[in-house]
């Protein structure tokens, strides 16, 4: 599936959900998706910095595909992060730096997750960018 | 008026009908947030405005606004006249000895600073000691660790004992022939704690060491009085007050004042100029360079104004109420920890929910149009102390009532029910 498409059936899932509190389940439901063993990637060196909650991000980068990690210590930023990988993990740098990644736009959760959160998400996202990146050619 | 009206002389149930009585006359209160009436609960952080305030800066602007102690002309005079009779309000308010040891400032942040640079370039050296205790908010932090790294002295801690307070013996011990300062805060933005203060400053005084009070979470929920405090130097920030942003006070007697320099240097606060050298000015103006926000100030005298006839005594009343009410429902909960637990606590409560990130609870209470604040509240030496990274603080105002606790407790529930499920 492409980022788009992946981007849009995120979009199509968080306006189902009208409310608040069920976008937040549905949230909490994501971050008990994410692996227990991402948990490793706590360290210092793969924080994100910029987010209220603390964040982590590492990758490993195999066959040309970027492979992430990451965790936060709040469930709604995992969920978030679970969302996020969703759409830019396995992919190739060269597709990651060139995706405009609206997802959050799109949902309204820029604006309605709080200034700061929106700030957390955006450092997030180009934390993510700034990766793929360094390992992008051309 | 009409004097005949007998309801003007029922005194109001400072229980009940005082945030009923008041809360319509904050205007934004009337909002909803995320279609739930908006519960107010970070006032510790800022407090609403009144229509009384909002009415007079608009005033101000549309009928008294030019700058002050400047020209000859009748608006200046105007506006001259406003600013200084704000000062007077302060004055009254706080009960200090004299109109011109009220400094208006930005902010009591931007007061502290003013201290840590004037009283730093005057009286502090190289290996002295000043004296900060645990419990502070950065605003009463940073600025000595500034003044330290310019003079040389250190800062020295005064710890916070288990249950939330400052302990006068343990500041006794503490004080030594290198002390300059003791800096302290009369109530605590985050455990609500309500310091002795009158006993913290004998114990100073005893050894002639002057106090820095930071009274920002002190002048909206109780009677001050500088004098009967004996502080040395006292601030507050507007805002916390229900004024507008951007102004703040430094009271300090006189005696301080015309000791230390001057701060910042500019317009209105010199006698005279030459290409060579400046004498600067009488107080209060030696510390007041360039513009002055003044029409924050005269906002400010109209917000001491309200508080005034609210009642500081009907205020504390219902505030005391309000806050044992809330700890009562907390104390109701499963998994909730309440922090502090002092003998003497004002409008605050910081508390955390097991196993729940006090992020995630405050962004749950947020979509019930429930503001708190959450985090490590601009103190991370007394969150350390408590062994946590951050909290959630619910802080009270005169508008707040029993049933924005009730919705708390409602919001916190809805968060036990996600997180916990």
């Amino acid at each position: 599936m492409d980022i788009t498409t992946v981007q849009n059936r995120i979009i199509e899932e968080m306006t189902r959900r009208g409310d608040w509190m069920d976008r937040y389940a549905y949230l909490t439901e994501q971050a008990k998706n994410l692996p227990e063993e991402y948990q490793e990637v706590r360290k210092d060196e793969n924080a994100v910095s910029g987010c209220q909650s603390q964040v982590w991000v590492d990758a490993d980068y195999r066959d040309g595909r970027l492979y992430f990690r990451a965790d936060s210590d709040t469930v709604l930023t995992k969920g978030i992060i679970a969302l996020i990988l969703q759409v830019v993990d396995g992919r190739t740098p060269e597709e990651i730096v060139g995706a405009d990644l609206y997802v959050f736009r799109e949902t309204g959760m820029e604006s309605n997750l709080s200034p700061a959160r929106s700030d957390g998400l955006n450092a997030i996202i180009r934390h993510i960018r700034m990766m793929a990146r360094q390992y992008a050619t051309g | 008026m009409n004097k005949q009206n007998p309801q003007e002389f029922v005194k109001p149930d400072a229980d009940l009908r005082m945030p009923n009585r008041l809360r319509s006359d904050f205007p934004i209160l009337q909002r909803k947030v995320h279609g739930y009436p908006l519960v107010y609960l970070d006032n510790a952080a800022t407090t609403h405005k009144p229509q009384v305030v909002l009415d007079r800066i608009q005033e101000v602007y549309k009928d008294g606004y030019s700058n002050i102690h400047r020209g000859v002309h009748y608006l200046s005079g105007v506006a001259s006249q406003a600013y200084e009779d704000a000062r007077k309000t302060v004055r009254e308010f706080i009960n200090a000895p004299h109109e011109h040891e009220v400094i208006f400032t930005g902010g009591a942040t931007d007061s502290i600073n003013l201290v840590a640079a004037s009283f730093g370039d005057a009286f502090v050296q190289e290996g002295d000691e000043i004296i900060v205790s645990g419990m502070e908010h950065h605003s009463n932090i940073v600025p000595w660790h500034m003044m330290c790294r310019r003079t040389g002295a250190r800062v020295r801690t005064l710890p916070v004992s288990e249950n939330g307070t400052l302990e006068p013996a343990t500041l006794k011990e503490l004080i030594s022939p290198k002390t300059r300062l003791v800096c302290l805060v009369y109530v605590s933005h985050v455990l609500g704690t309500v310091n002795d203060m009158q006993e913290l400053i004998r114990l100073c005084h005893e050894q002639d060491v002057p106090v820095l009070v930071d009274g920002a979470q002190a002048v909206q929920h109780m009677q001050v009085d500088v004098r009967e405090l004996d502080a040395d130097f006292f601030v507050f920030s507007g805002h916390k007050i229900f004024s507008e942003t951007g102004i703040g006070v430094l009271y300090g007697k006189e005696d301080w004042l015309d000791k230390i320099p001057p701060y910042r240097g500019g317009g209105g606060m010199i006698s005279s100029v030459t290409m060579e050298q400046t004498s600067f000015g009488e107080l209060p103006f030696k510390f007041e360079a360039g513009t002055a926000n003044y029409v924050a100030a005269i906002s400010l005298a109209a917000a001491l104004d309200y508080v005034k006839q609210a009642g500081l005594d009907a205020i504390k009343a219902h505030e005391d109420d309000l806050l044992a009410y809330a700890l009562d429902r907390l104390d109701e909960l499963d998994g909730l920890t309440i922090y502090g637990n002092p003998p003497n606590r004002c409008s605050v409560v910081s508390f955390n929910l097991d196993g729940i990130h006090h992020y995630d609870a405050g962004m749950v209470l947020d979509k019930k149009g429930i503001a708190v604040r959450t985090g490590k509240l601009c103190a991370e030496p007394l969150l350390r102390r408590l062994g946590v990274d951050g909290v959630i603080r619910a802080s009270f105002a005169l508008y707040n009532s029993k049933e924005d606790v009730d919705q708390l407790i409602e919001g916190i529930k809805t968060a036990h029910n996600l997180f916990r499920a």
